[in-house]
């Protein structure tokens, strides 16, 4: 396992009603996201869209995480869903313009898991294998 | 409205990587309905457009331009000073609103960014379907308000074919039965009788095999 830490810019997308929450506990609990991960909240994992992620990666993002609540835990009923059909779709575009499919994520997450989001994001780097490739 | 979708990426960029400038064009009118060819989409485009750019090295201006109908030359005359700015015009247009551009502009570069695929409606959010071929000699009149022109996937005017299970068409089983529809609708409307008139064979001639069509409008026309 790796233990490079990866601190090029990272854009977290993320509903305001799971993510943003979490962030705003850790806030109470004096941690934040490290100082590369720009957030960028959102009202409903709804909302997020091709477009968005690509501006991410256009401001220079190297990394976009998108994170939309828990199936079945969306104020809006069907906001996860629309946000991993998107994600996944903006993966297969992003594909097929040179950039790896690996520098988009999706994740979900309830308000309480700020700790997990800590993690994924410090734990959001290239695959091994490809890491192996390029030393 | 005319229904389209965009073509994959690769091949919208093989047309691309010698210009130096785009002007990606697109229409708000059906294709933007389609979600294929409008405002936003032509956003989505020249964000993929720079960033394919960027990750191959290459210095490419790629500027947004949208018309409210790019099938009529009043509503591009607009863009004359971007068509003459751009080495390419990537249309997101229907081939129409492409073919308006490309006989507008002689001189310029016009390369479609779509694929224009049939007259349509939305069923609901994200998936459109075919309802008219535009064969020039409209028989709905007589199907209940149910094309089997367009709907019945062997273009019956007298079925159904035996392939017809339950409703459904032998084709694929996600297609209805054109004239089960054409039935249903009859019987609804209390016109099942028009079933018992034979239709002989269509005369195509009003459509495509009259080769390349036009409608004049003697008392309109200047």
């Amino acid at each position: 396992m790796s233990d490079a830490r990866d601190t090029s810019p990272l854009v977290l997308i993320g509903c305001q009603r799971s993510a943003g929450a979490a962030l705003a506990r850790l806030a109470d609990e004096g941690r934040a996201l490290p100082s590369h991960v720009r957030w960028q909240s959102v009202p409903c994992g709804g909302t997020i869209d091709e477009l968005m992620i690509l501006e991410a990666f256009e401001s220079g993002a190297e990394r976009v995480m998108v994170v939309s609540c828990a199936a079945g835990a969306c104020n809006s009923v069907v906001g996860d869903e629309r946000a991993r059909r998107r994600t996944a779709a903006t993966r297969e575009l992003l594909e097929a313009i040179g950039i790896e499919g690996w520098r988009l994520r999706y994740e979900t997450m309830a308000p309480n898991m700020g700790a997990d989001l800590l993690r994924w994001v410090d734990a959001f780097v290239a695959p091994v294998e490809e890491s192996v490739g390029e030393a | 409205m005319i229904v389209a979708e965009r073509k994959p990426i690769a091949e919208i960029l093989a047309n691309l990587r010698q210009a130096s400038s785009v002007a990606v064009v697109g229409c708000d009118t059906c294709v933007a309905v389609c979600m294929a060819g409008g405002t936003k989409e032509v956003a989505v485009l020249s964000a993929a457009l720079r960033l394919a750019a960027r990750q191959e090295g290459r210095e490419q201006l790629i500027t947004e331009a949208c018309v409210e109908r790019q099938c009529e030359v009043e509503f591009n005359e607009p863009l004359a000073e971007l068509v003459a700015e751009h080495d390419v015009i990537l249309s997101m247009a229907c081939g129409v609103g492409v073919q308006t551009l490309a006989e507008q502009y002689p001189s310029a570069v016009v390369y479609p960014a779509l694929n224009t695929k049939f007259m349509g409606r939305p069923e609901e959010l994200g998936t459109w379907s075919e309802r008219c071929l535009g064969c020039g000699n409209c028989v709905l009149d007589k199907f209940g308000g149910v094309c089997p022109i367009t709907r019945c996937s062997k273009n019956l005017l007298n079925g159904p074919c035996g392939g017809s299970q339950d409703g459904i068409c032998e084709v694929d089983p996600s297609i209805p039965c054109a004239w089960q529809l054409v039935y249903d609708r009859l019987v609804a409307i209390g016109q099942l009788e028009r079933l018992w008139q034979v239709e002989p064979p269509k005369d195509w001639t009003t459509s495509r095999d009259g080769g390349p069509r036009k409608v004049v409008r003697e008392d309109i026309v200047p």
